[in-house]
């Protein structure tokens, strides 16, 4: 072994843990690999649901966490009070004041209905042409989004929503400081037919 | 690393001699570095960078102790750790018995060498040894065979240490997916409605000053980078800066000390407090703490919260802190993913996913079932079952890379052969020579 090949060896013995590529800024894509939510013909859009979940803002001991502010009906009646309603969530602030935990602003025209079960406030449409309920839910996100969608779409079709698409088909967005999930829902069944009759596991301490 | 088992130091056979006067200059290189007294000196630093690297860990992680200690050239080890260990174990009182762990008292610190340097010079002796002292032959084959183990098995680490990785495989079922997340390491991303994204690599994040790059939509400015943080239940403010939700429940994220080596419930959620700043300008247009508590992929679809945005010549970009991003040439995909218990029980009795694997360069097309002690092997990289996430409705996989993973059995075989051979021919001479 000549003295060259001697000091290469120890060089490179002593170097080999410094071999490594340094780390640069990098350009990707990332396209989504989630499965596309089934599409709803249509024809069969014949009822839909607009619903808005917002945070409470009470730091919670397994009381309800979530506002739950829902209209639902025939879509040519939601699609006409569509404005209306997301012009109510965007002025939507929920607070740790007990005594006032969500404060809104009514659209013009809509009134407040009497006290109903399970509900902690009905705004009622001009003419009473249909109402948005609001109330308290627990419960995960995924198990509210998909109850509303088997309402509309029928329980053969309740995997189509899973937690992996959850927000494929629930839309994130902020309002007021605080960020809110919506969600559009048009299927073939009335969600409000045999509402009563209905008992929902998840939301016990609100109707819908 | 050289062994009294054979020649001792300077007792070179005449055989060796001849390169004394070939190559001079080798030879000198070689003598001290072939020392049995460098071998004891580093057999008794590294015994002491063990000692001092699992003090360490009272109160840093253990990868942070691997990467100081044993995967650097040195390392500075704080004098708090002997006054620690006083303290500890032989209840020696110090200047504030009280609190030996007050960085007000012990603040100084000493010189050692790290593991890189340690483990290169004893490899360095042990080849060095080879070539100046030991004489080749079948006696000491069993000698020559352990020594080979142990390169082998010191090699296997440095290859370890440089190329290993670990991930995670986060899918939820129906989900598939054609990336990693690195355990280790996290990487600022902006992401378009494309989903074309550009990320900046967490050593970036951990430097000071602004990154600016032609690829990034913003100037960055780090105000500081954390870690790890923690959860807080929170109250009001602004939804966006730094908030997590559990079912709307409402928690901040907040900075906190890492998970040491003796007690870590979680890996670290590291945090970034960023400035945006308009591209070559020194105008602030928004500063927000981005935290992995915000990557779904490491709370396990736990948390729900808005990511910021910013926008740049007309395009909106999502900003996000997350684990570097390993981009796959295959694709996984959750189809089920098994929970059982023990009857009457919560306890876990197996947990199972059954994944759909497409690999197009190399024609894979299978399912496979992974689970607690069957892992799914594939490109030299292994799954391994290993979390479910929030509310059983998907996985986690733990992915394994590592080249050397082979080198330290191969070594332990080995050096057991040397053993085996060494001490059976020592024993057969012993025998013959009683029995005449």
């Amino acid at each position: 072994m000549t003295a060259r090949s001697v000091r290469w060896v120890l060089f490179a013995i002593l170097l080999a843990p410094g071999c490594s590529e340094p780390e640069a800024i990098r350009v990707l894509d990332e396209p989504s690999n989630r499965p596309p939510v089934k599409t709803i013909p249509a024809e069969q859009k014949r009822f839909r649901t607009l619903a808005a979940m917002v945070p409470s803002d009470s730091i919670g001991e397994g009381g309800p966490n979530w506002w739950v502010f829902k209209l639902s009906g025939p879509t040519a009646v939601v699609t006409k009070y569509e404005a209306n309603f997301n012009a109510l969530v965007d002025s939507v602030k929920a607070s740790s004041d007990p005594g006032q935990p969500i404060n809104w602003t009514l659209p013009s025209g809509w009134t407040k209905g009497g006290e109903r079960e399970m509900r902690y406030a009905t705004l009622v449409a001009p003419e009473g042409a249909c109402e948005i309920a609001v109330s308290r839910a627990s419960g995960t996100l995924f198990a509210n989004v998909n109850r509303w969608y088997v309402q509309l779409c029928g329980r053969e079709n309740e995997k189509d929503v899973t937690p992996a698409n959850l927000f494929d088909v629930a839309r994130k967005r902020m309002v007021n400081g605080r960020f809110i999930v919506q969600v559009d829902f048009a299927g073939p069944n009335d969600p409000n037919a045999g509402m009563a009759k209905m008992p929902n596991p998840h939301n016990p301490h609100g109707g819908n | 690393m050289s062994t009294t088992l054979d020649a001792p130091a300077g007792a070179e056979s005449p055989e060796r001699q001849p390169a004394r006067h070939t190559t001079p200059v080798a030879w000198k290189v070689l003598r001290p570095l072939a020392s049995l007294q460098l071998t004891v000196v580093l057999f008794s630093l590294s015994m002491a960078l063990v000692f001092f690297g699992t003090l360490a860990q009272v109160d840093k992680g253990i990868w942070t102790v691997v990467d100081e200690y044993f995967r650097s050239w040195y390392v500075k080890v704080p004098v708090k750790l002997i006054a620690m260990f006083g303290w500890k174990f032989f209840e020696v009182p110090g200047p504030e018995a009280s609190d030996p762990t007050s960085p007000t008292v012990w603040t100084g610190w000493f010189p050692l060498p790290g593991g890189w340097l340690l483990g290169g010079v004893m490899l360095a002796n042990l080849i060095a040894a080879h070539l100046v002292r030991f004489k080749f032959s079948w006696r000491r084959a069993g000698i020559i065979t352990i020594h080979f183990g142990v390169i082998l098995m010191m090699v296997g680490e440095l290859v370890t240490g440089l190329y290993a990785v670990e991930s995670r495989m986060v899918l939820q079922v129906g989900e598939g997916t054609n990336f990693i997340d690195h355990s280790r390491k996290v990487e600022l991303v902006f992401t378009d409605a494309a989903g074309q994204s550009v990320t900046v690599p967490q050593s970036l994040l951990q430097s000071s000053g602004i990154i600016s790059n032609a690829q990034l939509p913003v100037d960055v400015e780090v105000v500081e980078f954390y870690k790890n943080t923690d959860l807080l239940p929170a109250g009001g403010g602004d939804d966006l800066d730094g908030v997590v939700r559990f079912d709307g429940i409402r928690f901040k994220v907040v900075p906190t000390s890492e998970g040491t080596g003796v007690k870590s419930e979680r890996e670290d959620a590291a945090a970034v407090r960023v400035k945006f700043l308009k591209k070559g300008t020194s105008e602030v247009l928004a500063e927000r703490l981005l935290s992995l508590w915000q990557y779904d992929n490491y709370t396990g679809r736990q948390y729900l919260c808005v990511l910021p945005q910013v926008a740049s010549d007309g395009k909106t970009y999502q900003v996000q802190l997350r684990n570097e991003r390993i981009v796959k040439p295959y694709t996984v995909e959750l189809n089920q993913f098994e929970h059982k218990q023990y009857t009457g029980t919560t306890m876990a009795k197996d947990f199972a996913s059954t994944v759909h694997l497409v690999d197009p360069q190399t024609g894979e097309d299978r399912q496979v079932r992974i689970s607690m002690n069957d892992p799914l092997r594939h490109r030299g990289e292994t799954f391994y079952q290993h979390q479910t996430i929030f509310g059983d409705t998907g996985t986690v996989l733990q992915v394994v890379k590592n080249p050397g993973w082979l080198l330290p059995y191969l070594s332990c075989v080995i050096v057991a052969v040397g053993m085996l051979a060494h001490f059976g021919m020592n024993l057969a001479k012993f025998t013959s020579r009683r029995a005449a």
